[in-house]
């Protein structure tokens, strides 16, 4: 059959002709690649996507054809190549959000918007009746939001409309409960602004910044948080590039660094007790070495409940209810606690819930980021495992 | 599956071809067929059987009429039944807002799988299957006895997004006879290409931004930001359209198919009535054909030629939608364009040209904000925030940072400069008309791919279902 197309071609062939071959060649080189993918060869192995199923089903309601052209996309050959030159190109015409992602001169920053108010707001609600809930009235109970770098580096953005103004949802937060109670987080942060206190890559705040945070939290809980010549730095990796880069694919900027803030007496953490789901790992390395180029190396991948370990031995035990930006900061508050359990609502389950004894914590705190805290209904559903 | 889809860019589309031009020449409308069900089963699965029914009905209707040709009493008794099925058809699923107790109760949300939506593509295949029968028992054009031959043009992918709607008559000699040659090809991916770089290039980030700016509380806005939004609208609605029925009009080419322009360069039009025979050509000319000159004709006194107009005009915004917007909006134009007939075209010939686009592309603009919103509060709030608003504010210069390329590119490309420009050089030099055509096709297939491959959001999909 190829030999009788060639004459064919060579009989017909014109240059007006040229586009239509090229994107015919295109779109066969690609339909052979995205077959080869579809028999092992993954263009990109970060996706977690696979071939879906088709059933009656799932063609009826249209979840089939959305998961097969989401499967397709990602196994597009030169799929990071194209994100990427798309992206660039937006960026070069003046583009100012991408993917939800504000492109500066030096770092990507996530766009915070209040996408669905009721969510925030019921989040509020949950968090209040928490505190006011009978087993928690003898604890020291405090309610900390943390600003992302939206907030922070607000003067660098472009004046896009839906941008949340954080400062003012943390202080009507705020409003609702015993002055008390509430942790500030931004006048340290906001203080160290010039400081890579976040991340130029990823959504997080920076080791610094999650010390800086830290100062806060245990001021706000009584304590006295340790200076910063306390420390001494590691740098687990110079060529950090986090989730806004994995999400936009842009790297234009320097990479972050990964610091790692050692304690200049010795570690204090004795063992991590990890609950997923039905599985659980202990172990006694705070960092995760095998992330060593992601945020997961503070305490490896999330899960519902996280229990810390000390040798401080002070008798004082710490109930943290928190997201990511907590994990990183799980190695300062070690220092003040014999026994810290963080958990992650995220995660949570309710049997996983069962095996919390809220009465036991003396100090407890309820601490977001204002973006999860904003999105999450999580911290509205799973905060009522807890009611009596 | 839409047409900026990989699903359909890279699979679909390529293996309908190779299976099209493999297919010996006298069973190449089976091949067709099967793609276009394999297409709707994808797209629609719920309603396949819908645009089975309608075929089945428009198949045997026909014969039926064909068949009773000498008996005038069942001839008309068909006509009158196929065309009120068709059209009962299209009242029921289209604009079940209107008429929500005709909808089955296996529809309501109970059982997700038969949730209601539109069907993709009804107002056209309604239309389309409408224009087959009357034509024929009008005896404009001859019975097609073929099944597939009818099931395919009832079905025809390409047009079922967006049009254009496809009469009988302008398509019933290629279902049998057509020829497939290079010239056509290229000239078909040409066709195909610039309408997938107008969706996907510049539609989609306009009509996001169009998105971004309606999510505001209008109170807020400035009178610059209204406008960024509006002229966004505007040439965004005009891409989406003209950029599917380009796509669909290319991939007919290619298959050997002829049909006609749908979209002729609107906004250089210097009325609104001019507008309209340059926008959506195939929808207008239905109407006109089908409806307005049968009852034209009939129009006696000057008050009932003003009801058929303003009627005519409402059916027309109905085809877009079922809301009451756009039954506004069909008044709307109904209006201006009796002003128009009535008086204001000898005062607007008057103008010099550039005045009379300026006034068509406001009146249209106007309309669009209209067309846009879904109530008579938001349309005066918006009208509010484009006269009578703050001047500027940082929002707008955002909105401008995001738009201020695509919106020139529009500006350029809704002009027929860039054709006039490109004729000429067809004739003076071929050869760099030649060559800069390919360069220019192949730049745009390099972009297109890289913006669907990037997968990067489509924002208008949900814009408008036909």
């Amino acid at each position: 059959m190829m030999i009788g197309i060639l004459p064919f071609l060579k009989r017909n062939f014109s240059v007006k002709m040229i586009p239509a071959c090229t994107a015919a060649l295109l779109s066969l080189i690609i339909l052979i690649l995205l077959l080869v993918s579809s028999l092992g060869y993954h263009e990109n192995s970060a996706a977690n996507v696979s071939m879906p199923v088709l059933t009656v089903e799932a063609l009826a309601n249209r979840s089939f054809s959305q998961k097969f052209e989401n499967y397709l996309l990602q196994e597009f050959p030169g799929y990071s190549w194209s994100k990427k030159s798309a992206n660039t190109l937006k960026r070069l015409i003046g583009e100012k959000e991408i993917d939800g992602i504000f492109p500066l001169k030096d770092k990507l920053i996530q766009n915070v918007s209040m996408a669905n108010p009721v969510t925030g707001q019921k989040n509020l609600e949950a968090v209040l009746n928490y505190f006011s809930e009978e087993r928690t009235l003898g604890a020291n109970c405090f309610f900390g939001l943390i600003p992302t770098a939206s907030e922070i580096y607000k003067e660098e953005l472009p004046s896009a409309p839906d941008v949340l103004d954080q400062s003012q949802f943390i202080a009507q937060c705020y409003e609702r409960f015993p002055s008390k109670t509430v942790i500030d987080i931004s006048t340290g942060l906001m203080s160290r602004k010039a400081d890579q206190i976040y991340y130029r890559t990823d959504s997080h705040w920076s080791s610094l910044g999650s010390y800086l945070g830290y100062q806060s939290v245990i001021k706000a809980l009584g304590g006295t948080p340790y200076s910063e010549d306390m420390f001494n730095i590691e740098y687990a990796s110079h060529s950090f590039y986090g989730s806004l880069t994995d999400k936009t694919f842009l790297d234009y900027m320097q990479p972050d660094t990964i610091e790692l803030y050692h304690f200049v007496n010795g570690e204090t953490i004795t063992s991590i007790n990890k609950i997923f789901g039905q599985s659980q790992t202990i172990s006694s390395d705070f960092y995760d070495r095998n992330k060593n180029n992601s945020y997961a190396i503070f305490l490896g991948d999330e899960c519902g409940i996280t229990q810390l370990q000390t040798n401080i031995a002070n008798g004082k035990k710490l109930l943290l209810f928190g997201d990511s930006y907590s994990y990183s900061m799980m190695q300062f508050l070690s220092l003040h606690y014999e026994e810290i359990l963080l958990v992650n609502l995220k995660y949570l389950t309710r049997e996983q819930s069962q095996l919390i004894d809220v009465n036991s914590y003396a100090d407890q705190a309820i601490l977001y980021s204002v973006d999860e805290f904003i999105s999450d209904n999580n911290i509205s559903t799973k905060l009522s495992y807890f009611e009596q | 599956m839409y047409f900026s889809s990989v699903t359909f860019l890279f699979l679909f589309l390529p293996l309908m071809c190779l299976g099209y031009f493999l297919t010996p020449k006298g069973y190449r409308n089976y091949t067709l067929l099967a793609a276009n069900l394999i297409f709707y089963i994808w797209v629609e699965p719920v309603f396949f059987f819908l645009l089975l029914f309608i075929i089945l009905v428009d198949y045997f209707s026909g014969l039926s009429i064909e068949k009773w040709r000498q008996k005038k009493f069942l001839c008309k008794g068909m006509i009158i039944f196929s065309v009120l099925t068709n059209v009962a058809v299209l009242l029921m699923f289209k604009y079940v807002l209107l008429f929500p107790n005709l909808i089955p109760m296996v529809f309501q949300q109970e059982t997700p799988i038969l949730e209601f939506v539109i069907p993709l593509g009804i107002s056209i295949y309604t239309l389309q299957g409408l224009s087959y029968l009357l034509d024929l028992y009008w005896n404009k054009i001859k019975v097609q006895k073929n099944f597939v031959n009818l099931a395919m043009y009832i079905s025809f992918f390409p047009q079922l997004i967006a049009g254009p709607i496809i009469r009988y008559t302008d398509i019933s000699r290629d279902l049998t006879t057509r020829t497939v040659n290079t010239t056509k090809i290229s000239k078909g991916y040409g066709f195909f290409i610039r309408g997938l770089a107008k969706k996907v290039l510049l539609s989609d980030i306009l009509l996001s931004t169009w998105s971004s700016i309606i999510s505001n509380d209008f109170s807020q806005l400035s009178i610059a930001s209204a406008w960024i939004g509006i002229l966004c609208f505007s040439y965004g609605i005009y891409l989406y359209f003209s950029g599917y029925s380009d796509m669909a009009r290319g991939i007919f080419k290619i298959l050997g198919f002829e049909v006609p322009n749908n979209f002729n360069y609107p906004y250089v039009a210097k009325s609104a009535t001019e507008f309209w025979r340059r926008w959506n050509i195939s929808l207008t000319v239905w109407f006109k054909t089908y409806i307005f000159s049968k009852i034209a004709s009939h129009s006696s006194s000057f008050i009932i030629a003003v009801a058929k107009l303003l009627g005519i005009w409402i059916c027309i915004g109905l085809w877009y939608g079922e809301e009451a917007n756009f039954w506004l909006w069909g008044i709307y134009f109904g209006v201006i364009i009796l002003i128009e007939q009535l008086f204001l075209s000898s005062l607007l010939e008057k103008l010099p040209k550039l005045l009379q686009q300026c006034y068509t592309f406001f009146i249209v603009a106007f309309g669009w904000v209209i067309f846009q919103m879904d109530t008579l509060e938001e349309i005066l709030s918006y009208f509010h925030a484009l006269f009578l608003a703050d001047l500027w504010d940082s929002s707008a210069g955002y909105y401008l940072s995001i738009c201020w390329f695509p919106l020139l590119l529009s500006y350029f490309a809704s002009k027929n400069l860039p054709h006039r420009i490109s004729g000429n050089l067809e004739n003076k030099y071929p050869r760099i008309f030649l060559w800069s055509t390919v360069g220019w096709e192949l730049i745009l297939t390099l972009l297109c791919l890289i913006w669907v491959a990037s997968g990067i959001p489509s924002g208008s999909l949900a814009f408008i279902k036909l």
